[in-house]
């Protein structure tokens, strides 16, 4: 929409006045420190819009980058402290609980308990769960595909029979570490839950016959000629949204594994194209929920403002005004279904009533922690590397598969004693 | 110089005859014993910039050279064994030793070849130096990304793979960003981003001897074969050790440039030094991490040592080639020849920002979805560029603190360049003063960053803006003291002396040399603006929690680089107009300002 003069006087005028009334009081703006970028940015200044119009309050948010930790344990100069931070990782506000302003208890009596328990520090709620992601989905063409597998072995079969009528099954974002950490973690949770609860807690070792038994399912999966398209050598130059659009767009691929913010991102580069989605088929047992989550945290001393901002994310109106553009889930049970687009309604209940499970990735420490270029994801990259025509050696597909686990195994055992 | 006072006029060296003729007495008091005082000015004028160098700089480096050395509370050197003992990390160190051994020696033949080009380039010699130039202003992490772009091996998507598939080569599209060709693509990106510089540094006239050698070469009779080998490269050896060094800096310190080509599956592959220690220094813990990043800290030091070692056999030239002749080959196969490299130069310097360009130009789905050669123009992505706010906070703020920085820097290192090189300083302290800034104007960020980041907390100053803007001040001081005090000392004596007798104030003859300087402190001003505004691992590392940089949001709408071109193609042309215009307005001064301060 162009401005016309009249906007751009109206802006001035309302500038003016804010400068001249020290914006609307004497409360200086409330500043928010987020990791978002881009797109995601783009969404919560709306949020934040809907505050300052509503609250009164103006807002400043600034993206931070890698360094949360930092700014949680108030080591930056005091004009880049925030009063309210949202964070990605539960296991940072675990760490920085002394600092952190709980919650009322009947704000935090409003998230499901498996939610609650992962911010929880002596018996008390560090935060509010602001976004949510269901990680445990296939999307697909639906004009390709009639009837989803309902398990890990009748989608391996699903796959090779379209690879037979002369389509290619799967699309890989394999460039990101994250899309074959979900990968795993998926297929691990139906191998053994209980394992994945103790590698996440570090008291499970990564020599456990699961995590064996789970990368020679994904390999066995992966190194079949003609699965993955372009191969696994493409795959691993392929992001997860150009993985995305070569379902939807360029139609060179039938099935892709993403969170619920796949959806967006379908709309996004292909709209129109019809697509459906399935959960993720479990190696055995029922279908994992794994999911991945935003906390936003008030900081110590809490400011007026900070408390009104915090307060005004964990009531149900701050999350319809994302969630209606679809790739935004809330746990928190003051957001009423409607706020939620099909099919993300659905979604929604499913984080909300299922036995949930939080990303590993997100909860390794040391070596194994995330980030490009390190971490599980590095690993499980150079495991799909060694699947590669030039890397897998001779033999059967069988014996390759085999020495790549024993090597990512090697790895990860190693990397976690270190 | 001495005068003779015995009246005669003939030894003077001032030339020309005089009607008033002055006859100076003999001083014939007994020499004062002791050194002579060095006066309280120059202490003072050198106070700023060593404050700020030491400071931030060599303390940090001493603590890291410290730390390295210290094992469980004694001396020892297990940091640098288990360092070497990695797999991983003896990768990233063989990925640095192969930049910092192919990239400089790419770069100098390269630039050699290309001042030669310059100079029979005739009337097409301005357009030449000013493409060549042009991607001095281009960031290390937009050339980065724009290669990787150009190398898509999606052929619907990537400029090289459709070129190849429409000239009849793999259908597939060129792979290079593969494991196996990433080395070739991150080469071609330095070369693009730094044989402008190298040019610059060189000296657009190097090629031009001076006149006296060239006369001295004829009389002797040495004939065409063995002109350069006996003539051009001995004279040149200054020139090129210090285009040598200025190459191996770059490539030693590349960083961003690996971050913004290298796929996330590639990254391992790519990684040099310096990111290795960026991603494990936790891991690797405070001994381990010193001992990591003191290693390339100390060949860049030697290197730059070795430099300044063959600087002080500098061939005694008279006065610089401010404008070098231009001609024409003489031949015309060779006329043709100098044309046809001529216009690849020019294609090849420019093509990539004209890639960058044309993405900007189409809508964020038709950029993510197909090349720049289908339809779908418009501005969408520039509006989806600066939709979230943070560009065009962070353009601001990098604009503040580029223009604070380089005002200060110059308020630094302009009196204490002109104290060193006129301050009656004895010459062991110039001497000490002159290595330890060349030391520190070498010194990788990783080397100083641990320290510096922990006092930074420890005081409440991290992501404070004056914080980083400061660091950047000591950064560009050390590079920025070394050349201005070659430029000053250059002016003749004679002069200075004139300056000083009209006023005490030490400032006067500061103003008088300055002004005879200007395009060198031009030089070093745009240096450090681009410098500062193109940053990444300084605001990276040390800037604190927010990403006010342009870089760093230009990397935050790039996570996901396939489908954001459109809207990361317009951040980054829209980051880079201004260091663009800085550099090709001023390009001819700054040029002349390096080889002013190069040939003394």
């Amino acid at each position: 929409m162009p401005a016309d003069r009249r906007t751009v006087l109206k802006a001035i005028a309302l500038s003016a006045m804010a400068s001249a009334t020290g914006c609307g009081g004497s409360e200086r703006p409330v500043r928010v420190a987020v990791v978002w970028s881009g797109e995601e940015l783009l969404r919560f200044r709306e949020v934040l819009a809907e505050f300052t119009d509503s609250e009164g309050w103006p807002v400043t948010v600034r993206s931070m980058g890698d360094d949360v930790d930092a700014l949680l344990s108030s080591q930056v100069a005091r004009s880049t402290v925030p009063d309210v931070a949202i964070i990605p990782r539960p296991g940072l506000v675990r760490q920085h609980a002394s600092r952190l302003e709980p919650p009322s208890d009947w704000q935090a009596s409003q998230f499901p308990l498996a939610w609650r328990e992962l911010i929880n520090v002596a018996g008390t709620d560090r935060g509010i769960w602001f976004k949510s992601a269901h990680k445990s989905l296939v999307w697909y063409r639906s004009e390709v595909l009639d009837s989803p597998p309902a398990d890990w072995a009748g989608w391996v079969q699903l796959s090779m029979a379209l690879r037979d009528s002369g389509h290619t099954p799967l699309a890989l974002g394999a460039a990101d570490g994250w899309v074959l950490t979900d990968w795993f973690e998926n297929v691990l949770l139906g191998v053994d839950a209980d394992v994945y609860r103790g590698l996440a807690a570090g008291r499970a070792s990564w020599r456990d016959e699961a995590v064996e038994e789970t990368l020679t399912a994904l390999g066995d999966f992966w190194i079949k000629p003609g699965m993955i398209a372009g191969g696994p050598e493409r795959a691993l130059l392929t992001q997860f949204e150009d993985a995305v659009t070569e379902v939807f767009h360029h139609r060179r691929a039938v099935m892709v594994a993403g969170a619920d913010f796949t959806g967006p991102v379908i709309e996004r580069f292909s709209p129109g194209a019809r697509h459906g989605r399935f959960p993720f088929p479990p190696v055995s047992g029922g279908a994992p929920v794994l999911v991945g989550g935003d906390v936003a945290v008030l900081l110590r001393p809490a400011s007026d403002g900070g408390k009104k901002l915090r307060d005004w994310l964990a009531s149900g109106a701050a999350a319809p005004i994302w969630a209606r553009h679809g790739g935004f889930l809330s746990a928190n049970l003051n957001v009423p279904r409607d706020g939620f687009p099909e099919p993300y309604a659905e979604l929604n209940d499913q984080i909300r009533n299922s036995a949930i499970e939080f990303d590993l990735s997100d909860r390794l420490g040391g070596r194994l922690s995330g980030g490009e270029g390190r971490g599980l994801g590095a690993i499980l990259q150079e495991f799909l590397a060694d699947l590669t025509p030039g890397r897998r050696g001779s033999g059967s597909d069988r014996a390759a598969v085999g020495r790549a686990v024993d090597h990512a195994v090697d790895r990860l055992a190693r990397e976690a004693a270190q | 110089m001495t005068a003779v006072g015995n009246g005669r006029g003939d030894h003077r060296r001032d030339g020309g005859v005089a009607l008033l003729e002055i006859a100076p007495r003999e001083d014939t008091r007994l020499p004062v014993a002791g050194r002579p005082r060095v006066p309280g000015w120059t202490l003072l004028f050198l106070l700023p910039a060593v404050l700020l160098a030491g400071s931030l700089l060599a303390v940090p480096l001493a603590v890291t050279f410290v730390r390295s050395w210290i094992v469980e509370g004694g001396p020892g050197v297990a940091n640098y064994l288990s360092v070497l003992g990695d797999g991983q990390t003896r990768h990233a160190i063989w990925n640095t030793l192969q930049w910092i051994l192919f990239a400089p020696a790419v770069c100098v033949c390269g630039g050699l070849l290309l001042a030669l080009l310059v100079r029979y380039s005739g009337p097409w010699r301005s357009l030449l130096l000013a493409a060549a130039a042009a991607p001095f202003a281009v960031s290390a992490f937009v050339t980065g990304l724009t290669f990787r772009l150009l190398f898509d091996p999606d052929p619907d998507r990537g400029t090289v793979s459709a070129l190849v598939a429409t000239l009849g080569g793999s259908e597939g599209g060129v792979v290079l960003l593969d494991p196996s060709g990433i080395a070739w693509v991150l080469g071609f990106a330095f070369v693009w981003g730094w044989l402008g510089a190298t040019l610059v540094v060189l000296g657009t006239g190097a090629p031009t001897l001076p006149p006296e050698l060239r006369r001295v070469g004829r009389a002797y009779g040495i004939r065409r074969q063995r002109w350069l080998g006996s003539v051009v490269l001995p004279a040149l050896r200054p020139v090129i050790a210090v285009a040598l060094l200025t190459v191996l800096v770059a490539a030693a310190r590349v960083f961003d440039l690996v971050l913004a080509a290298a796929p996330g599956s590639v990254q391992n592959d790519a990684e040099v030094v310096g990111l290795h220690w960026w991603r494990w220094q936790d891991d690797l813990g405070a001994g381990a991490s010193a001992a990591l990043a003191v290693l390339p800290a100390a060949a860049l030091s030697v290197a730059a040592l070795a430099t300044v070692w063959l600087l002080g056999r500098w061939w005694p030239a008279p006065e610089p080639p401010t404008s070098p002749e231009s001609d024409l080959p003489r031949t015309r196969p060779l006329r043709l020849v100098v044309r046809i490299s001529g216009a690849l130069i020019v294609v090849a310097s420019l093509a990539p920002l004209l890639v960058l360009l044309l993405t900007s130009l189409r809508s964020p789905r038709d950029a993510a979805t197909g090349g720049w050669w289908q339809a779908g123009w418009g501005l969408e992505s520039y509006r989806a560029a600066f939709a979230s706010g943070e560009l065009t906070d962070a353009l601001g703020s990098t604009a503040i603190r580029a223009t604070v920085a380089t005002a200060l820097l110059l308020l630094c290192a302009v009196p204490a360049a002109y104290a060193m090189a006129w301050g009656a300083l004895p010459r062991a302290a110039v001497r000490t003063l002159g290595i330890g800034f060349a030391v520190l104007a070498v010194v990788p960020v990783q080397a100083v960053a641990d320290p510096l980041s922990a006092a930074l907390r420890g005081a409440r100053l991290a992501g404070a803006p004056t914080a980083l803007t400061l660091l950047h001040v000591a950064f560009g001081i050390p590079f920025a003291v070394l050349l201005l005090r070659a430029v000053f000392r250059g002016v003749p004596q004679r002069e200075v002396m004139r300056a000083r007798h009209g006023d005490p104030n030490p400032g006067t003859a500061l103003l008088a040399v300055v002004s005879r300087c200007w395009p060198a402190l031009l030089a070093v001003g745009v240096f450090e603006f681009v410098q500062v505004w193109n940053d990444f691992v300084v605001g990276l590392l040390l800037g604190g929690p927010e990403n006010n940089l342009v870089t760093l949001v230009i990397q935050g709408q790039a996570r996901q680089f396939g489908t954001s071109w459109g809207v990361t193609a317009a951040g980054a042309l829209a980051t880079l107009i201004v260091p663009l215009v800085l550099v090709l307005t001023t390009g001819r001064w700054v040029a002349r300002g390096f080889i002013a301060g190069m040939a003394r």
